[in-house]
């Protein structure tokens, strides 16, 4: 004759579960972010261009006041800035050179405007030794 | 007087597994989905660009974010020129990425400068962060 004894209950608390998960889940929810970030890879100025010879450039400065100069001469606007670039033809380096207190916003707007007017060559300052692509 | 409930026999599912499920599934969407987010100045308003190659994930990146009035950090701590062209130096030597990640407010020339000092450390690939256009 066989006598069984019964089986302790064994009885699994899930509490220490839930409160590790819940920890996770406010840590990355306050840890990540689902920005949309996006990149201007920039070139250095020796794999960009080589030498450029002074005929082949064109400087746009950017003036404080939203004006630009155009090699020596005033432009007010923008459009009217790329329209006297492309008279000069698209196939010019045109070096940015923004005044002290101009926002870098100014200038990317600049850059993606010559980008899309056919300027593949914009270089930021003559003295600076990354271009836009 | 005896309990009129009946007594409870055999396995009783335990309410909070579904909850747990739930929860489960959100850990792993976050973890999936987002990443870890880079300390960002206060009141920080990225930079906007048509850009349309998505930022990529390098191992060796080293983020510089600057500020609307051109003070530059790394990770939440300010940085002298010191730190900075010591820092240049170090990524210069190593092949590193460097990511800027300025303001739109911040003045052009200090972006500038930035590029130029990258430049000379001899860091080959430096891409500057921005946002999509609204």
């Amino acid at each position: 004759m066989v006598l069984r004894h019964p089986r302790p209950k064994l009885v699994l608390s899930l509490t220490p579960l839930i409160d590790v998960v819940f920890i996770l889940l406010i840590f990355f929810m306050l840890a990540s972010q689902f920005v949309d970030w996006r990149q201007i890879k920039l070139t250095p100025q020796a794999q960009f261009s080589g030498a450029v010879s002074e005929e082949q450039t064109l400087s746009l400065k950017l003036r404080n006041d939203g004006s630009f100069v155009l090699g020596d001469q005033a432009v007010e606007g923008l459009q009217p800035a790329i329209a006297a670039l492309i008279s000069h033809g698209k196939d010019r380096t045109v070096f940015i050179e923004p005044e002290e207190a101009v926002e870098i916003q100014s200038v990317i707007d600049v850059i993606e405007a010559l980008n899309a007017s056919g300027f593949t060559k914009v270089q930021l300052s003559d003295a600076v030794g990354y271009a836009a692509p | 007087m005896k309990s009129l409930r009946g007594r409870t026999t055999g396995y009783q599912p335990d309410g909070t597994l579904p909850l747990i499920n739930i929860v489960l599934l959100l850990v792993l969407a976050f973890m999936m989905a987002g990443t870890f987010a880079e300390p960002l100045p206060p009141e920080f308003d990225p930079l906007r660009s048509e850009a349309e190659v998505p930022k990529q994930e390098v191992v060796q990146t080293v983020v510089l974010t600057m500020d609307a009035e051109g003070v530059l950090s790394r990770e939440g701590i300010n940085l002298t020129s010191d730190d900075l062209d010591a820092l240049l130096g170090v990524l210069g030597r190593r092949d590193d990425v460097l990511e800027v990640r300025a303001d739109a407010r911040s003045p052009a020339v200090r972006v500038i400068t930035l590029l130029r000092s990258a430049e000379k450390a001899g860091i080959p690939d430096v891409r500057i962060v921005t946002l999509g256009r609204k």
